[in-house]
């Protein structure tokens, strides 16, 4: 199950800090940053009742995978057996299925565009543009074309032929989506459609065939990945001036020390699951913490980048259920409870996040208090 | 008799060519369901989904329901489609029965702006609409969805899925009377429990004053033991009789439940046929697959399971419906189709005829769908003497075009069946 939670926060934690950034203008509701030891969140239900199957509609009585809904765009995973799109409008507080008709293949308006289906290799490779326009995805069943869906105009376009060897993608805050290729070639894709060759990435760490999740640091032109299977990093970057690897979180050799898994600490003797995620969050112009999930472990980290530290979300009571519980993130111990978050976060205005995770087929909310 | 367009051309046992049914408003074509009475076959279909517009800044909707009409010999008997809902924001998931006079349709309403909820309006065999944009079945604070109907020989049983606990999804029924009047306000709480829901409901009746409910429960993981998968009860005079006719509550039984709905049921002779979706995405492995149909009794025991795709495991069939021939259940289907290993897979509408006991009359023959033109949504309605019309969303070959309902007839009359 927990490929599904991947597959769109794959796509959801890619737009974070750009959408991030665009809100930045909007009044803050706190004066200390969501990176500061004090912030506290409190855990409630946002979408989804915990009923398999598809219904749209009210957000907290819709059925099926609802993981995603808070965002504009998001899979209707099931989608009443159309393999669509949905989109979640705040001002009615409803998602609905808007793209997809039956399961094929056809560009053009939502209404009649078809699809062919997503699965595990899915992830990694959709994104959302950062002013929320586009959602980009490879269709694995349908010769792993890109297409974008444009919410604007409603409308389906493929823009690139065979990506079966792309392994990730991430957009920036110029509208452009960053492509990575299995053998280390980097495709800018801009705006307008046109593809452009970059920087060929050292490829360190080989990319396994359920790809990459990226995170663009784009003030020190570098893209930071994580990957399953990795054999000497959780996480590192590529500096995009030179394509030149940098390890970041190491992965302990078997014999050297390590703590407990998920514990707090610093980057040397980390243990953790070897798949997840990897985004920046708001509050953060220095891209100074990287926030990095993974996957089954029902929790989330942010990585201090600069003093090399791991720090874990955890309950700050006893985790009697998810509704109401007040959370932080902690320097050391392991977490007391698990959250439902271990896919990543949708970051909103005012530092609360949408948690991404797979189970119980419902969206939960982490509303900033403190 | 002259033959339309739909049986021109049809051998016994062997589907007719296809046809469609005229556009409402060159709007897309979604969900159709069927049903006959008074020689007319009825389809309704949701007319429109999302209207033009950027969906940042708001999603808005123009989904209406219509209907049209086609005569025995498989001609459409309406130029148009006729409007039978066309209030504001969206309406969805039709389902149609016919109670000896006329035909009542039902659906789900989201005109109110905030949640779903239940109306149901009448439509004569001439295609008239009683009942312009419908009767209030159920409204109220939180979701009524996902209504189905049947004719109990005295009265429309209507049936749906509620959310007025806030909690967990119930379910609710309520009685409409041949002259439109609603016997049951705001409905009658037929099945809930204080921690899972009781939901996606089917259900069907032979005209002898009782009809067959089941529905499927889900709730929190942890608590899935205690969940029954799905539960079956009778209902007279609009009220439940008994705990529950038929209660699963172990995968052993491979019936419906919270993975594998929703469920289409149809009444026979002695017997009841319900069949349901297994491709709902579930996480890692397949879908449940080990059956997708199951004969109950009148008493509402179940008697048989069987896979109506045939024996290949893995198989996984999408949005059923059934139908009584007059000696077997037809039971329509969608499934995705690769037509080579490599290529990509699109959905093709299947039918197979079943006989009362659970036997497989033909195996699944395929009506329609292809990758440049793909079938699915699909609904079944029989004059119970052996004709049958398939009705399904058509997706169209180019993008200008909008989705058609196509339908293809089938007339079984002289084909054997097996008891």
């Amino acid at each position: 199950m927990g490929a599904i939670a991947c597959v769109l926060g794959g796509a959801l934690l890619a737009t974070t800090h750009g959408e991030s950034s665009k809100s930045s203008d909007e009044p803050h509701k706190f004066d200390t940053p969501i990176w500061n030891p004090k912030a506290r969140w409190q855990i409630e239900r946002f979408a989804g009742c915990d009923a398999r199957g598809h219904l749209d509609g009210p957000r907290l009585e819709m059925e099926s995978f609802s993981p995603g809904v808070g965002s504009r765009a998001y899979q209707a995973m099931d989608g009443g057996g159309r393999y669509g799109f949905g989109c979640y409008d705040p001002g009615t507080g409803r998602g609905h299925l808007v793209a997809g008709s039956a399961r094929g293949y056809l560009d053009g308006p939502f209404s009649r565009a078809r699809f062919g289906g997503w699965d595990y290799v899915v992830r990694g490779r959709s994104a959302t543009s950062p002013e929320g326009r586009y959602y980009f995805f490879t269709d694995g069943y349908n010769g792993h074309v890109l297409r974008r869906l444009d919410y604007e105009k409603q409308e389906v376009q493929t823009l690139l032929a065979d990506t079966r060897s792309l392994k990730g993608m991430v957009p920036d805050s110029k509208g452009r989506l960053w492509l990575l290729k299995s053998d280390g070639e980097l495709i800018c894709l801009m705006p307008d459609g046109k593809a452009e060759k970059g920087t060929r990435l050292s490829l360190e760490e080989k990319i396994g065939a359920w790809g990459v999740s990226l995170a663009i640091d784009e003030k020190n032109a570098r893209i930071y990945a994580t990957t399953y299977g990795a054999a000497k990093w959780h996480v590192w970057f590529w500096d995009l001036k030179d394509g030149s690897f940098h390890g970041v979180l190491p992965i302990a050799a078997k014999d050297a020390p390590q703590r407990a898994r998920n514990e707090a600490g610093p980057f040397e003797g980390v243990n953790l699951y070897n798949e997840g995620s990897v985004s920046f969050g708001p509050d953060d112009p220095d891209y100074r913490f990287l926030y990095v999930g993974r996957i089954d472990t029902w929790t989330f980290f942010r990585l201090d980048l600069k003093e090399r530290h791991v720090w874990v979300l955890s309950p700050d009571g006893k985790n009697k259920g998810w509704e109401g519980q007040v959370v932080r993130f902690i320097d050391k111990g392991v977490p007391s409870g698990q959250l439902p978050c271990f896919g990543g976060g949708r970051w909103e205005e005012g530092g609360s996040f949408l948690g991404l995770s797979h189970s119980p087929f419902a969206g939960w909310r982490f509303k900033r208090i403190e | 008799m002259t033959l339309g367009p739909g049986l021109a051309g049809m051998a016994a046992g062997e589907p007719s060519n296809e046809a469609f049914l005229p556009l409402h408003e060159e709007r897309d074509a979604y969900k159709p369901t069927a049903v006959f009475g008074k020689k007319v076959y009825f389809i309704a279909w949701q007319s429109g989904r999302t209207a033009p517009g950027d969906l940042r800044k708001n999603v808005s909707f123009i989904g209406d329901i219509v209907g049209c009409r086609v005569d025995k010999s498989g001609k459409p008997l309406d130029a148009e489609p006729f409007v039978i809902c066309g209030a504001k924001d969206l309406q969805e998931f039709p389902r149609a029965a016919f109670g000896g006079r006329n035909f009542l349709i039902v659906w789900q309403d989201l005109r109110n702006g905030k949640d779903w909820d239940v109306y149901a309006a009448r439509v004569t065999p001439e295609g008239k609409v009683l009942d312009p944009d419908g009767i209030l079945v159920s409204g109220g604070a939180h979701n009524q969805a996902k209504p189905r109907v049947t004719w109990d020989g005295k009265s429309f049983l209507i049936v749906w899925q509620d959310f007025r606990s806030g909690k967990w999804y119930e379910v609710h029924g309520a009685r409409v009377s041949p002259e439109g009047g609603l016997l049951d306000a705001e409905g009658v709480k037929l099945a809930s429990a204080d921690f899972h829901h009781c939901y996606a409901p089917t259900v069907a009746s032979a005209g002898d004053g009782r009809s067959f409910v089941l529905w499927v429960g889900s709730g929190w993981s942890g608590d899935g033991g205690r969940i029954p998968m799905a539960t079956g009860l009778f209902v007279e005079d609009g009220k439940a009789k008994g705990d529950g006719a038929y209660i699963n509550k172990s995968n052993k039984e491979h019936g419906p439940n919270e993975y594998a709905q929703p469920i289409a049921m149809a009444s026979g002779k002695d017997s009841y046929l319900a069949a349901w979706k297994t491709d709902s995405p579930h996480g890692r492995g397949g879908a449940p697959d080990e059956s997708n149909a199951a004969i109950f009794d009148f008493k509402g025991e179940r008697k048989a399971n069987l896979r109506l795709a045939g024996d290949k495991a893995g198989k996984v069939i999408v949005d059923t419906d059934v139908a009584w021939d007059g000696s077997s259940f037809v039971v329509v289907w969608h499934e995705f189709v690769r037509e080579t290993k490599i290529a990509v897979p699109s959905d093709v509408v299947f039918a197979a005829r079943v006989a009362p006991g659970g036997k497989l009359v033909t195996g699944a023959m395929r009506l329609s769908g292809e990758l440049k033109s793909p079938a699915s949504q699909a609904c079944v309605a029989s004059d119970g003497a052996g004709v049958s019309l398939f009705a399904y969303e058509k997706h169209p070959e180019k993008v200008d075009v909008p989705i058609k309902v196509g339908f293809r007839m089938l007339n079984a009359a002289d084909s054997s069946t097996p008891d």
